[in-house]
């Protein structure tokens, strides 16, 4: 049988691009919402403001950890 | 001696007086504080107080805390039943990851969807901050002047177990209703209201 383009087509490069630009999407939502919860601790002020921050920068930072090991591993 | 008679005023005075909300500062996590003065908001005014900060009944949180619980435990199930091992080499372990990054991002917007969205009733106004999830947001206030009826509602086995309900107040303001949602005792914020609208008319 004669080789085709399709013959070494590997549908796991598909599936690896595509999970790194879902990743790389959800690294700007992760970015939206710290940016939004700074706005939410500038318009209220309710006594827990710190963790809350923490905890969205916190989710930054992990989605950031896992594009960049989806990128290296994959 | 032991008391034979205790007047019944004695026991009603007591009652009422332990009724009374607790002024001042508030819990890090209450969902009902009277006159908090360790809380504020961006648009307060100077002369203006805050009478009652509401959230949501705790017990809201419970469905997100269950959830979050069960999806932590859904990645050594899939590898225990083998699911992660026909993934090539590599694979398995980002999947795991982003399977986490996803339970993560739901926690907080349960968390926060709770913590962010707060009523506030003040000397002036009454303030709606809605966060519905973790990219909108909506803050809306009515005056008090303008407030026109406030009923509340108690429904369902926990809302009355636990005494928590909505509140409705109807106004002539743009926004001509309020609705605050599963908090606490919505007939002690129903009277806090009732109050502030007979002193400002």
């Amino acid at each position: 049988m004669q080789p085709t383009i399709f013959s070494d087509f590997n549908i796991w490069i598909i599936i690896k691009i595509l999970l790194l630009v879902v990743l790389g999407m959800y690294n700007i939502f992760a970015f939206v919402v710290t940016r939004q919860v700074k706005v939410m601790t500038d318009t209220l002020t309710l006594g827990f403001e710190s963790v809350v921050k923490f905890l969205s920068f916190f989710h930054m930072m992990f989605a950031i950890f896992v594009f960049i090991v989806a990128l290296l591993v994959l | 001696m032991p008391e034979i008679f205790i007047s019944p005023e004695t026991k009603t005075n007591k009652k009422v007086l332990h009724k009374m909300p607790k002024k001042g500062r508030h819990r890090l996590f209450s969902a009902f504080s009277y006159c908090p003065n360790d809380v504020t908001f961006e648009s307060k005014e100077k002369e203006e107080e805050i009478v009652l900060m509401l959230r949501q009944h705790a017990i809201v949180n419970l469905k997100w805390i269950f959830f979050t619980i069960i999806l932590f435990l859904c990645p050594p199930i899939f590898q225990k039943t083998g699911l992660l091992s026909l993934l090539p080499s590599g694979y398995p372990m980002v999947a795991i990851l982003t399977w986490y990054l996803v339970t993560v991002a739901y926690a907080i917007e349960g968390f926060f969807s709770w913590y962010f969205n707060v009523f506030f009733i003040t000397t002036r106004r009454v303030i709606d901050v809605d966060f519905f999830n973790l990219i909108d947001k909506r803050v809306s206030d009515a005056e008090i002047e303008k407030i026109q009826d406030v009923s509340y509602s108690t429904s369902g086995p926990i809302g009355t177990a636990l005494n928590f309900g909505s509140v409705l107040i109807q106004t002539a303001a743009e926004i001509t209703e309020l609705s605050f949602e599963r908090v606490p005792d919505p007939e002690k914020v129903a009277k806090i209201l009732d109050e502030l609208r007979a002193k400002v008319h």
